[in-house]
């Protein structure tokens, strides 16, 4: 029974993305709007198959955009995925009625990666299970629906963690190993994807094949960091290890350039096990630092806290006040920073999760934080992911664009160590080709409030100047897929897009999985 | 519309027992706002597969009444004719409901106990001891269960059930209520007037914390945490880290509920499984014996578990 139409909701009827964005200036990519053909057939056969396909409106609305709110579109039927059989049946259908597929997760991309204009929507949610864990080898099996934090809290009834995770923990295992996945330690592990050891993948022919770096090689490299577009997902097996509180520390820079200074020389010394530079504008910036371990915790009060050129809390207010008091013209930004600190570091050291002064469950913890602080109907985070000798001025570049554009703003940063025996999965991603033992990436975050609106061309505009920086420079991009996937060519350059294409075209012959996300 | 304010963050489809069992988000409060933004309507059964434990508010980040969200459209679902046999019947209750005239003397802090607790002579003296040891109190002599059924299943109440219902607790200084849907509707309905779930006054007192045991799980009645969760929650951190006792919370420090509704008969097969719920707060092991807030939740664990359920009032050694 249908609840009766008492009031509309917000959206417009058919907000699909090749009508909605148009007039938006420079490298906006509008995905092409699918139509329909052979939708009944394919459809007719997946049911007999006993899948089923939910193509009312309200189920199919659910995914009507992303995390980042700009993209719209709207999937002409939605399946839940089940196992990997099922997954299989569906992607052989489709391969031979040339039906899109778009998986998702989480749905947290912001440039419309998971957004169906039109075909199959597959919510690969329904597959969360963690199918088992080896407490000696510490690895664990999980499904590529698995979220993280629902993962975070079957591991624990065994003491046990995951190693790196996205800070939202609403995305799903499958999602982030197909695209990174970037943690406040990867500066000590790596990315998420470089916790996978094996994979189960369903092919975009329907093959179920599993991967790793002995089986299935070439598949496994593809897979990785592959943007969706060689394989779904279906299970992982990942490294994890023995659950830890935290033990963190701030301190407070006025300077990006000695900030990321610290941060890079803390991660090259591996004396800290959390490092991340958390800034509002370029007037506060924090430099966090966490350890696992008491004697890691002592052994860098020892020998690092003398070295860093930032200062603890009462010492930066005096700094502030100072810069400040004799610009009254700038008391409302002043007034804006004491706000948003009140407001936010309480939520990152929240009492209930504190014992004996170390913090418990982090990701609970910043999974909140990001989304109660930075939680807009609007998610516009523009990135730049470079090397650790192109990355001071990537940001301060990028700093002078959010100034330009926004008048509140946040930058988030934190470096990825690389390793060199998983090159082959960099190619192509956020990883920048010329980096080597550690990638740098900087977030570009405008605070936005309901109270000041900016249209969509307008933030589009600020997307495009930050990208535009990274062609400049040679750098690569977190998000460089789906809406701003023109930027890929001009960035990575036009020999190994064309590779990955040829690629592509030999495991998808139809092009239906995850189309327009890259190619 | 609350539910367009809704960004989609997922947070909520996080903690909701629903989908933690069956893994649709249709049946989530981000489906269901999603699907509204969208359509403007969903299928009635997904919204009642919620079992109303309230888990979801505390973690919106756009502070939407998840809710009154959720009982609004059941509302719209009944009046729409959902399931009208049943609805005749729970209508039937609630129009049968007594409302004695009793006499509420001034300054007196005000007990409304659920059914369950009213009935049990026994445990009923052991609350109205302990809370005299702390309030001036007066126990109001009142079934609430056909309101609390009605308000869960989507039942306007009518307005002179409400005003005979309310009359009695305008005045009082504090109305301790023992129902955790009931204390959210009755904050909405007498914004003024100040209210406290039982289960966190209980277990504030030394009587009962004094005999919590590390192999204790204390179950918190999740509705009334929920609804009360900033002042509620350094409480009961402060319980765990002064007992060291089990709660029955996730790694949000969320209450995990039990899933008891009081209208089983509306709920679809999509409602989450009590037995689920009780294997997943006893994860962890080591528990020799479950502690409940509510009364209905002791009828319902006695029955999924071998190990003893007691009500926290009998901790108290008086």
């Amino acid at each position: 029974m249908e609840i009766p139409v008492i009031e509309k909701g917000q959206l417009p009827p058919c907000p699909v993305a090749a009508d909605a964005l148009q007039g938006i200036p420079r490298q906006q990519t509008n995905a092409g709007l699918w139509h329909g053909e052979n939708w009944r057939s394919f459809v007719g056969e997946l049911q007999a198959a006993g899948i089923e396909v939910r193509e009312d409106r309200g189920s199919r609305g659910i995914y009507v955009t992303d995390a980042g709110g700009l993209a719209h579109g709207l999937p002409h039927g939605v399946m839940l995925a089940q196992d990997a059989q099922q997954v299989a049946m569906l992607m052989m259908k489709a391969q031979h009625y040339r039906i899109p597929v778009t998986t998702r997760g989480g749905g947290l991309t912001t440039e419309g990666e998971a957004v169906a204009y039109g075909g199959m929507l597959l919510d690969m949610t329904g597959m969360c299970h963690l199918l088992s864990v080896d407490k000696k080898a510490l690895t664990a099996r999980v499904q590529g629906g698995m979220l993280w934090h629902r993962l975070a809290e079957l591991l624990r009834i065994d003491g046990l963690d995951y190693i790196s995770a996205p800070l939202n923990l609403a995305s799903s295992v499958g999602g982030t190993l197909g695209v990174g996945g970037i943690d406040v330690n990867s500066a000590r592990y790596g990315c998420s994807a470089d916790q996978a050891l094996a994979l189960q993948v369903v092919t975009p022919t329907g093959d179920i094949v599993e991967c790793s770096d002995d089986q299935n090689v070439e598949l496994f490299q593809r897979v990785l960091l592959g943007y969706g577009q060689f394989g779904i997902i279906t299970e992982a097996t990942l490294k994890i290890r023995n659950y830890t509180p935290m033990r963190m520390h701030y301190f407070f820079y006025h300077s990006l350039r000695a900030a990321i200074d610290d941060l890079m020389m803390l991660d090259q010394r591996g004396v800290c096990d959390y490092t991340g530079i958390l800034t509002l504008m370029d007037k506060a910036i924090t430099l966090l630092v966490g350890f696992d371990t008491p004697e890691r915790e002592q052994d860098f009060r020892h020998i690092m806290i003398s070295r860093l050129r930032g200062c603890r809390e009462k010492k930066f207010a005096l700094r502030l006040l100072g810069y400040y008091l004799p610009r009254p013209w700038r008391w409302r930004q002043l007034r804006f920073l004491l706000r948003w600190k009140q407001a936010l570091f309480p939520d990152l050291l929240p009492a209930h999760h504190m014992q004996k002064g170390v913090l418990h469950d982090r990701s609970a913890v910043f999974s909140r934080a990001v989304w109660k602080h930075w939680g807009h109907k609007h998610m516009v985070i523009p990135d730049l992911a470079a090397s650790k000798e192109k990355f001071i001025t990537a940001v301060e570049r990028g700093n002078a664009v959010c100034k330009k554009y926004f008048p509140y703003y946040t930058l988030y940063c934190v470096g990825i160590k690389l390793r060199p025996e998983h090159q082959p999965h960099y190619e192509l991603s956020a990883i920048p080709p010329d980096a080597t033992g550690w990638s740098y990436g900087c977030e570009f975050e405008p605070i936005l409030d309901d109270e000041r609106h900016y249209s969509r061309d307008y933030l589009q505009s600020f997307k495009n100047a930050i990208y535009d920086i990274g062609v400049d420079m040679g750098t690569s991009y977190y998000r460089f897929g789906g809406m701003m996937k023109a930027y890929i060519r001009r960035a990575l350059g036009d020999a190994v897009v064309d590779k990955h294409l040829a690629w592509k075209r030999a495991a998808d012959p139809a092009m239906i999985l995850n189309r327009d996300v890259i190619f | 519309m609350p539910y367009n304010r809704c960004h989609g963050c997922g947070l909520c489809t996080l903690v909701c027992p629903a989908w933690q069992q069956h893994g649709d988000v249709r049946e989530t409060p981000k489906g269901l706002a999603r699907a509204l933004q969208y359509d403007g309507k969903v299928i009635a059964e997904q919204a009642f597969a919620c079992v109303l434990c309230g888990a979801c508010e505390p973690v919106c980040p756009q502070q939407i009444d998840l809710i009154a969200f959720m009982t609004n459209l059941r509302r719209r679902a009944v009046r729409a004719g959902y399931r009208p046999e049943i609805i005749k019947q729970l209508r039937h209750d609630l129009a049968a409901t007594q409302f004695p005239q009793q006499e509420i003397q001034p300054d007196k802090t005000l007990f409304l106990p659920s059914d369950p607790l009213r009935r049990d002579e026994f445990r009923m003296r052991k609350v109205t001891s302990l809370l005299s040891t702390q309030f001036d109190l007066q126990v109001l002599d009142q079934e609430i269960g056909a309101v609390s059924a009605a308000l869960e299943a989507g039942i306007d109440v009518p307005l002179t059930v409400l005003n005979y219902f309310l009359a009695p607790l305008r005045d009082a200084p504090l109305v301790i209520v023992d129902d955790g849907l009931l204390l959210d509707h009755l904050r909405i309905w007498l914004p003024q007037q100040k209210f406290s779930g039982l289960g966190i006054i209980l277990s504030k007192l030394r009587q009962i914390h004094a005999w919590l045991k590390p192999t204790d799980l204390y179950v918190i009645e999740s509705r009334a945490f929920h609804n009360q969760y900033r002042q509620a929650l350094p409480h009961y951190h402060q319980l765990q880290q002064r007992t060291e006792c089990k709660l029955n919370w996730d790694l949000q420090r969320l209450a995990i509920p039990t899933a008891r509704t009081f209208t089983p008969q509306v709920h679809t097969g999509h409602s989450p499984d009590p037995l689920t719920q009780l294997r997943w707060m006893l994860r962890f092991g080591d528990v020799a014996r479950i502690v409940v807030e509510d009364m209905h939740d002791h009828a319902l664990l006695s029955t999924l578990t071998q190990k003893p359920v007691i009500y926290v009032a009998e901790l108290a050694q008086i």
